[in-house]
């Protein structure tokens, strides 16, 4: 007899997996903006851009009078009440492989818990500016390591797939918010300005940034504008970090995950990645795509986290919200205001996975 | 002792070893001419002191990577802590194993009769055996369990028998723990470490592997689904979750026998049925390994605040459809008050006497007890029994005059909340501490499993105070652990 996957299981998974992109995500972002502050563009300096990246603008000043590297870094690197920080990360990710350690490799244990020790071992100057680029790239290394080993360690069961799934909708979504930055930056009409959008310098750091320089610069030369730059990281199937490979990787694991597990229907989830290639191929097909890109992420953003409920209602044994007269308006009002970190958290308790969405309050 | 081998380039590692006057593990009897493991003194008497603790240093460094961590898991700060593993072995040779195997064998099946009969016709309270109101009274009997059926006649599947050496080096039965003991995982993974760590220690000695526990366990528990589950019935670990302080064996057991580890949460029950929620939907459930206590197992049943169990375990325990490993209310069995009876218990429904004896006890409801543990406090230790605690114990040669002429008044006015014991002189093994390699005292629990049959792993968890003089071998308390060696043959 086949013993179906726990329920919770497939949940701490999914979020294993997540974390574990996050870490190297956030990393990656810090390490970027403290290279860009560093040089020649120093006064452009602007630490804020990363608060508003994640949405996190009432959380983080209601600590900090302002924005500036010090109060940043700590927010993000090693500030445990942040559930968004570096710190935050690798300790929920290994709180989930603790919960999975009768399932997963026991080498991929140890490199969870090597990871969270060697962050945690850490003194304070290592999260001094100075010290940042340095410490974003252990923390880096050690989440690349970790997928790496999940990739070359794990058994291939339903798990693996929810492993990839948190992944893959991480990925997406800090990709998404990463492609955001620019307008994050420039507040209001001068978003306008085609001038301000065609910083060459600013967006060979979103592609530093997501690890695509060297592709780019292979396919696309110099046209290092932010018309060629957004469509490479978002429909470039060849860039594992764009949208699209993460959509195409996700539809392949869902298809897996049916066919080859006796799981439940994934026809909501299908349903849902259908939804999310529908919104990438018709941008796709916009020429104006540049200028209504702010409105694309927004609707990338909350249609991952539709995803993400879709698989608690179906496989995480969350309850799905019985349908309220009017919740389609106040689900659509709602979702907008809910791309913060807090949405993309797992929650306390199984089951209430689904709280961020569809208004059940 | 004298200096037999020397490191190779320094102190060897037993060069100031001194027993004093204990039974020592590895020498034997204080003062005996010819020590009892010959050829594996000279082993470690040829190794060098620095060496061996450089080597310790990896093994525990490779443990706390594992985290294989004992406690103190709070809120907010993972404070794992390991609990100290001793490099150097403790060792049972093969015909000291076979009166420990059987020993254990025979107070497993006694245990199993007692908490039949007592959940039934209680038999042995109408001879006479043991006054009833003694196990029905006591905290840990559960009413619950009266006329239920456990398969195989099993109600500990699991079973610790904490075993001391006396200063003869006689075995003895400390206590029994049939409710749901640990430290299992220790066993397994001490043989690890030693292997990695000291191979060398281990070539040309013969001894039993422990690796079968997980598989040996699968089996016993399958024997004891109910009838009804097929041939591959579904076994499961129950646990209270990562924030208990075993949870690290949890996740160890569960491993070794390849079954899900499950949350009270991740359990339903429908129609007197157990199931478990997986991606696939609700499936089936036949025996659950359980490591949560009797009180938070069914909120239906005992605490109803419990938020670890699952509500209607016991309706379908009782229905025969699910089978519960160890089974509810075994803790009368163990209770310190039943313990002064067992060897009793064992005549009565064996027709045997011990093989392994208790420490001697005092029942001190007995008139002729009493009156002997009062002519002789200052030798003795007092201990209170069932879960009245709170008065505490004393000890006899430790005490003031005062406390003794108080102990003495207790004990007249409520004889029967106390037994008595002497003072025993635990064995020791020679361990390496910051103080260099000295005597430590040390116990032993071996694990049996029971299904329709008893198998005991050949092994065994040995505890070791570590702090200078202490005679408490708890992991609570600054203790360790060691391997433990069952040799295949006489002679090392």
């Amino acid at each position: 007899m086949t013993t179906a996957l726990l329920s919770r299981y497939a949940e701490c998974m999914f979020w294993f997996g997540r974390y574990t992109e996050r870490s190297a995500c956030l990393a990656r972002v810090l390490e970027v903006q403290t290279s860009f502050s560093r040089g020649a563009r120093a006064e452009a300096a602007d630490w804020g851009w990363v608060v508003r990246l994640y949405d996190d603008a009432e959380r983080f000043f209601a600590d900090n009078a302002t924005a500036d590297s010090r109060s940043v870094i700590r927010f993000y690197a090693n500030d445990r009440r942040n559930p968004g920080s570096i710190i935050s990360s690798i300790y929920a990710a290994r709180e989930n492989a603790r919960t999975l350690r009768a399932m997963i490799s026991t080498d991929l244990w140890l490199q969870v818990n090597s990871f969270f020790i060697r962050f945690g071992n850490l003194p304070e100057s290592a999260h001094s500016e100075a010290r940042m680029a340095q410490t974003c790239e252990m923390v880096k290394k050690e989440a690349y390591a970790q997928l790496g080993v999940a990739e070359a360690t794990l058994y291939r069961d339903a798990a693996w797939h929810f492993f990839m799934f948190g992944v893959l909708i991480e990925r997406a979504d800090q990709m998404s918010r990463l492609l955001d930055v620019r307008f994050a930056q420039i507040p209001g009409a001068a978003q306008d300005d085609p001038s301000e959008l065609g910083d060459y310098g600013f967006w060979s750091v979103v592609l530093r940034s997501a690890a695509s320089l060297q592709a780019f610069l292979r396919i696309a030369h110099k046209r290092r504008d932010p018309e060629t730059v957004a469509r490479f990281l978002i429909f470039n199937r060849s860039v594992p970090r764009s949208i699209a490979f993460c959509l195409a990787e996700l539809e392949e694991g869902m298809g897996k995950l049916r066919s080859q597990f006796e799981s439940r229907s994934t026809s909501a989830a299908h349903r849902q990645i259908d939804v999310l290639n529908q919104t990438i191929a018709q941008a796709e097909q916009d020429p104006n795509l540049i200028e209504r890109l702010h409105q694309f992420n927004d609707t990338i953003q909350r249609q991952l986290i539709e995803l993400t409920d879709e698989l608690a209602y179906t496989f995480f044994d969350a309850q799905r919200p019985s349908p309220t007269p009017g919740a389609e308006l106040s689900g659509a009002a709602a979702s907008t205001a809910q791309s913060g970190t807090q949405s993309q958290s797992q929650s306390q308790s199984q089951g209430a996975s689904q709280s961020q969405s569809q208004g059940s309050s | 002792m004298t200096s037999t081998g020397n490191g190779r380039n320094g102190h060897g590692l037993l060069d100031d070893y001194d027993q004093g006057r204990f039974y020592c593990e590895l020498r034997g009897a204080s003062g005996a001419e010819t020590p009892k493991h010959q050829n594996l003194l000279k082993i470690l008497s040829a190794l060098d002191e620095e060496e061996v603790r450089a080597r310790a240093a990896e093994a525990t460094s490779e443990l706390f990577d594992l985290g294989v961590t004992f406690t103190v898991y709070t809120e907010r700060d993972a404070i794992d802590r390991i609990l100290p593993f001793d490099i150097i072995p403790r060792v049972i040779s093969a015909d000291e194993w076979r009166t420990v195997n059987s020993g254990v064998v025979q107070r497993v099946k006694a245990l199993n009769l007692f908490l039949y009969d007592i959940y039934h016709d209680g038999k042995i309270f109408k001879d006479g055996v043991i006054p009833e109101e003694l196990v029905r009274g006591n905290a840990n009997y559960r009413a619950q369990m009266c006329g239920y059926e456990p398969p195989c006649g099993t109600y500990v599947h699991i079973a610790g028998v904490d075993l001391i050496r006396d200063g003869s080096g006689q075995f003895r039965v400390l206590e029994d723990n049939a409710r749901t003991p640990s430290g299992v995982s220790y066993v397994l993974e001490n043989r690890n470490l030693m292997q990695r760590a000291f191979p060398d220690l281990l070539e040309g000695i013969a001894v039993r592997s422990v690796s079968e526990y997980g598989a040996r366990m699968h089996d016993k528990l399958q024997e004891v689904a109910p009838e009804g589950a097929g041939l591959d019935p579904q076994i499961v670990l129950l646990s209270p979750g990562i924030y208990n302080s075993a949870y690290f064996e949890h996740i160890f057991l569960a491993r070794q026998m390849g079954v899900p580890l499950v949350e009270g949460r991740d359990l339903t029950v429908e129609d007197d049925r157990v199931y478990m929620k997986t991606i696939a939907g609700l499936q089936r459930v036949d025996v659950i390994y359980r490591r949560i206590d009797d009180a938070f197992l069914d909120p239906e049943c005992f605490n109803p605040e419990s938020m670890l169990g699952v509500p209607g375990l016991m309706r379908a325990a009782r229905a025969g459809n699910v089978a519960l490993a160890n089974a509810v209310g075994n803790g009368v069995a163990d209770d310190k008050a039943v313990y002064a009876y067992m060897p009793r218990i064992i005549e009565y429904y064996l027709s045997e006497k011990p093989i392994l004896e208790n420490v001697q006890t005092n029942i001190c409801r007995e008139p002729e007890a009493l009156a002997y543990t009062l002519d002789n406090l200052d030798k003795l230790v007092v201990k209170p029994v069932g879960e009245s605690g709170g008065y505490g114990i004393v000890v006899g040669p430790k005490a003031t005059a005062a406390e003794l002429a108080e102990c003495a008044e207790r004990l007249k006015a409520d004889p029967e909340n106390f037994i008595s014991q002497p003072m025993i002189e635990l064995s020791v093994g020679p361990t390496l501490t910051d103080r260099g390699v000295v005597p430590c005292h040390v116990d032993l629990r071996p694990f049996a499993v029971t299904g329709k049959e008893t198998w005991v792993l050949p092994g065994g968890l040995t505890r070791v105070a570590m702090k200078k003089g202490s005679i408490i071998v708890n992991s609570s308390q600054g203790g360790g652990t060691k391997d433990t060696w069952v040799l295949e043959t006489e002679a090392t």
